[in-house]
């Protein structure tokens, strides 16, 4: 039990997907224009990383390692990610049409968000076992979705605050981001226990 | 684009029939600036980004006299676009994970944690349609008319002219 903890609080806060491994930087800085754009592009995304995690898990421990076709892992994770996004897409305009006509343009931009592909692989160099693959994989999206909107929150700050022209828009929100990864090393300690 | 907890969208009049009206949402992200907009997209499936806005086309209460063409502002309350993604995605995995974690505590194997994690999915999404269609009866996910597009963008401009103006005296 103290194991899934510790995968779940690093993988949230220590190895953050965005701010330590640097993945999903496009939509970091693309949809965190307001907050309610982040929490719903954050939780479509967590979403589809778990969800496409999983089947990856099984692609890789029954299809690809049995079989000796590691080498074809990249393009068949590919494959199963735009699969699980277009069936994301089926399932949320038939479980919600209305979410579907306010959010549904982004659901093929998480398709090419590498920290899609990037957390799949990170569950297979992993090697664990399938709970602690899911476990490890839902809390990395999760922490990719914290991020987001903490982010979008001081974007939102930002849009009514005093910038000086130089600085205003992207650049602002760069250093904004460094700052917030410097918050984010603080956890970094945690990760020695 | 928020007021007063509003999320606020523009969509473009496509179609008049009688009392209601259809409507297709303007795409607003950076596909829409893409020369290979109209040809974008997977073959099949919900096919190109033209095809995807057509997919989201609405209807609306024709009471405002709309015309073919016209550009208006449509809204939806903040909490209603939180609630309806987290019955969305929220819910199916949180269903998923239960049905994962009780199997492998009950059995162990990890070949049967999978299986029922899928099962926890599906019921999740049993359970999310039915609390999406209590939302949607309720009325809080509709989308409402708020006002004319070309007004509220003469007003930011405005807005925009005079923060610009009072800048530079600053300056």
């Amino acid at each position: 039990m103290q194991d899934y903890v510790m995968i779940m609080v690093s993988a949230v806060l220590v190895n953050n997907v965005i701010l330590s491994r640097f993945l999903g930087l496009c939509s970091f800085m693309g949809v965190t224009t307001r907050v309610d754009t982040a929490v719903g592009m954050g939780l479509a995304t967590t979403f589809v990383i778990t969800a496409s995690s999983i089947l990856d898990w099984a692609v890789q421990v029954y299809l690809l390692e049995p079989f000796e076709l590691g080498y074809l892992r990249t393009v068949t994770f590919i494959l199963v990610i735009a699969a699980a996004v277009q069936f994301t897409e089926l399932t949320v305009r038939k479980v919600s049409p209305p979410l579907f006509q306010m959010l549904g343009i982004y659901l093929p931009l998480i398709t090419t968000n590498c920290a899609v592909l990037g957390v799949a692989l990170l569950v297979v160099e992993g090697k664990l076992g399938f709970l602690a693959s899911v476990l490890f994989a839902f809390s990395s999206s999760l922490g990719y979705s914290l991020v987001m909107v903490i982010f979008a929150g001081l974007r939102e700050r930002l849009a009514l605050a005093e910038v000086p022209p130089l600085f205003a828009g992207p650049p602002i929100g760069f250093i904004t981001a460094g700052l917030l990864a410097l918050a984010f090393m603080g956890f970094s300690g945690m990760g020695a226990r | 684009m928020d007021a007063g907890g509003l999320v606020e969208g523009i969509a473009r009049v496509v179609a008049v029939e009688g009392a209601v009206a259809w409507l297709e949402p303007e795409v607003t992200t950076s596909c829409s600036g893409c020369n290979a907009s109209s040809a974008c997209g997977s073959p099949g499936g919900m096919g190109t980004l033209t095809d995807r806005v057509k997919v989201r086309r609405f209807p609306l209460d024709n009471d405002q006299g709309f015309v073919v063409g016209e550009r208006v502002v449509i809204g939806v309350q903040e909490c209603a676009l939180i609630k309806a993604s987290m019955t969305a995605y929220a819910v199916p995995l949180v269903s998923m994970l239960l049905a994962a974690s009780m199997t492998q505590w009950a059995m162990g194997r990890d070949a049967v944690t999978l299986g029922a994690s899928l099962m926890g999915l599906a019921l999740g999404f049993v359970v999310a349609r039915f609390i999406a269609d209590r939302l949607r009866t309720k009325g809080s996910t509709t989308l409402r008319f708020l006002r004319r597009a070309d007004a509220a963008t003469v007003s930011t401009k405005i807005h925009t002219e005079i923060l610009r103006s009072e800048r530079c005296k600053t300056m």
